[in-house]
């Protein structure tokens, strides 16, 4: 896991940071998004407690660099509490942390032209990357399995017939009993991303 | 016509829509009814070919070119390389990707606004 930022721009969220967090098997990767860099414990937390539910493979080690974020007192506890190993780079050599710094160069490219595409306004940022990052997990190959890393976690293919063109035209249906007759149905909006938790946009 | 690798464009057609077409030398372009430019057309050999670069608005339609398919799924999936996305869809691993034929030359963008870096100078010998 790696933090990415600050960005120049805030995000509409308001937010600064990247959180990237790869999984060294699978290479699916999470990213969330932080005002302070002190917040990365909990969704590192978070993330822990859900994919022990998820595998029945136990987690076994966190790999980070030498960032505050990482090497503090909580996550210390944390991981003697849930028996897990914290790997630490050597001081300033990002190569040993070669995974997830590469992840985090594909996040930021395939963003940067989701965002150059219909020139969305840069505060989008975090939109984009949260989109590239749901696509990557869809499309990139674990090149010696010879398969995504949807298909390594989930155990199925992945499917993309519901992906659009980031930032392009979308309408959204209004919905709600106090329409009026003659109101029009849709507003017109810009798309910016797939709900994780629903089947939405 | 046979092994016609091209559409061709009428221009009789084009006036009978209410476009207007202008021809000089080395160059020509279309208009519509309230004179701005839809497509500029570049002489290539005997005939002109449209300059699709500078196509806009509603006539981005015309480019109905069998290589449309890979330009949608090059878009959509965040600018995937090409070659990853025609082995991607080759390969069938992937629910609802169609299956995409290698095209070269395919030039995008954003891809070069995204990811250029400077490269090294060649060595001089």
């Amino acid at each position: 896991m790696d933090t990415v930022g600050p960005a120049r721009v805030q995000s509409v969220s308001g937010k600064w940071y990247v959180l990237v967090i790869v999984d060294d098997f699978s290479h699916s990767s999470w990213v969330f998004f932080m005002e302070f860099k002190d917040e990365a414990f909990g969704f590192v937390r978070d993330l822990v407690l859900k994919l022990r539910n998820e595998s029945q493979r136990p987690m076994r080690a966190i790999r980070s660099d030498n960032g505050r974020e990482f090497r503090n007192s909580r996550f210390d506890s944390f991981c003697s509490d849930h028996g897990l190993q914290h790997q630490f780079s050597s001081p300033y050599t990002p190569p040993q942390n070669g995974v997830v710094e590469r992840k985090n160069r594909t996040l930021v490219e395939m963003a940067r032209m989701m965002l150059d595409e219909h020139r969305t306004p840069r505060r989008f940022w975090a939109e984009a990357v949260n989109t590239a990052c749901y696509i990557a997990n869809r499309i990139f190959l674990r090149a010696f399995l010879k398969k995504t890393s949807y298909e390594l976690r989930f155990g199925r293919q992945p499917s993309v017939k519901h992906l659009r063109l980031f930032g392009c035209k979308c309408f959204v249906l209004k919905k709600g009993g106090h329409m009026d007759k003659f109101e029009s149905r849709c507003l017109d909006d810009v798309l910016l991303g797939y709900a994780s938790r629903s089947r939405a946009f | 016509m046979r092994n016609l690798g091209f559409n061709l464009v009428s221009v009789s057609q084009l006036l009978k829509e209410g476009f207007e077409v202008r021809f000089k030398e080395g160059a020509c372009c279309v208009l519509d009814a309230e004179e701005t430019l839809v497509c500029s057309l570049l002489p290539f050999s005997q005939v002109f070919r449209v300059d699709l670069t500078s196509v806009s608005g509603p006539a981005c339609c015309l480019v109905a070119s069998p290589s449309a398919a890979i330009w949608k799924w090059h878009r959509r999936l965040s600018h995937l390389s090409f070659d990853l996305l025609v082995r991607l869809s080759s390969m069938g691993l992937i629910r609802g990707l169609p299956k995409l034929k290698a095209e070269k030359d395919l030039v995008c963008h954003p891809c070069h606004h995204g990811k250029m870096v400077a490269a090294s100078h060649a060595p001089v010998s």
